[in-house]
């Protein structure tokens, strides 16, 4: 496999970062709604609209993909580029919270 | 046998106007009066029942009908109302104290997106109009053709006038 170009999918809007983390096992669309409200401690929701959204784009870029589907409620999972695209993104905030910590701690 | 009172009122929204309306829907329900559904024409239908705390959504997604996105809506408790003048589906959810406030987008860039399918079509029908309008010689002088010129003309202005504001609403949400 070749080269992933992270800049194509960095950064990840907080809806986006959110929908990828939960689908760390395969959800349908309102068990992530509510799989975020709880993880983040209910500082991130989402609307179903963005929502919607977000599954539009991340399937076009192949980072989710559709497992099962239902009663009507389509379940994705991260497909492998996914999951290291967010990996990518969590290793690059740890060097922002790193450097922010650095800095602001020595001042 | 149910028999409810039904209760109308006749209200014309423009497409830039949605935040009003869904104001003005939220503010009828508060009354008792809740919406079943309008026509072309403006007239609003309502329902007499118990006053509620009911937030309602305008969007413009044509994929409203994808039956998946109908079953996630439903699943995050918003119920589908009616389809407004202009193009609007509305959606209503009940509001519950202490919970944040029920939306559709959490996200700037989808509410932008939301007026940029809402602009398209006025952007359109105003430069097809302004396109026409550049030959108003051929369009004759009789009293009929004059006024029909006359109305091309308005509802161009009203596109012009319509995309700008929507425009607006785009840039204060950059």
């Amino acid at each position: 496999m070749g080269d992933i170009h992270y800049s194509k999918y960095l950064p990840l809007s907080e809806a986006t970062f959110y929908v990828m983390l939960a689908l760390n096992e395969p959800l349908h669309g309102y068990a992530i709604m509510q799989k975020v409200e709880t993880m983040s401690g209910g500082s991130v929701t989402l609307g179903p609209g963005t929502l919607y959204g977000v599954f539009g784009t991340l399937e076009k870029q192949a980072l989710i993909v559709k497992v099962a589907e239902e009663e009507r409620r389509k379940v994705y999972a991260l497909t492998e580029l996914g999951r290291k695209v967010l990996a990518e993104q969590v290793r690059r905030l740890e060097v922002m919270v790193g450097n922010a910590r650095a800095l602001l701690s020595a001042s | 046998m149910n028999t409810k009172t039904l209760v109308r009122k006749y209200k014309l929204w423009l497409v830039w106007q949605d935040e009003q309306c869904e104001a003005w829907l939220q503010r009828m329900a508060s009354q008792g009066l809740h919406l079943r559904s309008v026509n072309e024409f403006g007239m609003h239908v309502f329902e007499q029942g118990e006053p509620a705390d009911v937030a309602y959504r305008l969007e413009t997604r044509g994929d409203s009908f994808d039956p998946a996105y109908q079953r996630l809506l439903s699943d995050a408790g918003w119920e589908y109302v009616a389809v407004l003048s202009g193009g609007w589906h509305c959606w209503r959810h009940t509001i519950t104290a202490g919970q944040p406030m029920p939306e559709l987008f959490t996200d700037n860039a989808d509410k932008r997106r939301k007026y940029w399918r809402a602009l398209v079509p006025f952007a359109l029908m105003a430069v097809l109009v302004l396109f026409n309008a550049r030959d108003w010689r051929l369009w004759g002088t009789s009293p009929t053709q004059v006024a029909v010129g006359v109305l091309c003309m308005a509802t161009g202005a009203l596109c012009v006038y319509g995309a700008f504001k929507l425009g607006r609403r785009i840039a204060a949400l950059s």
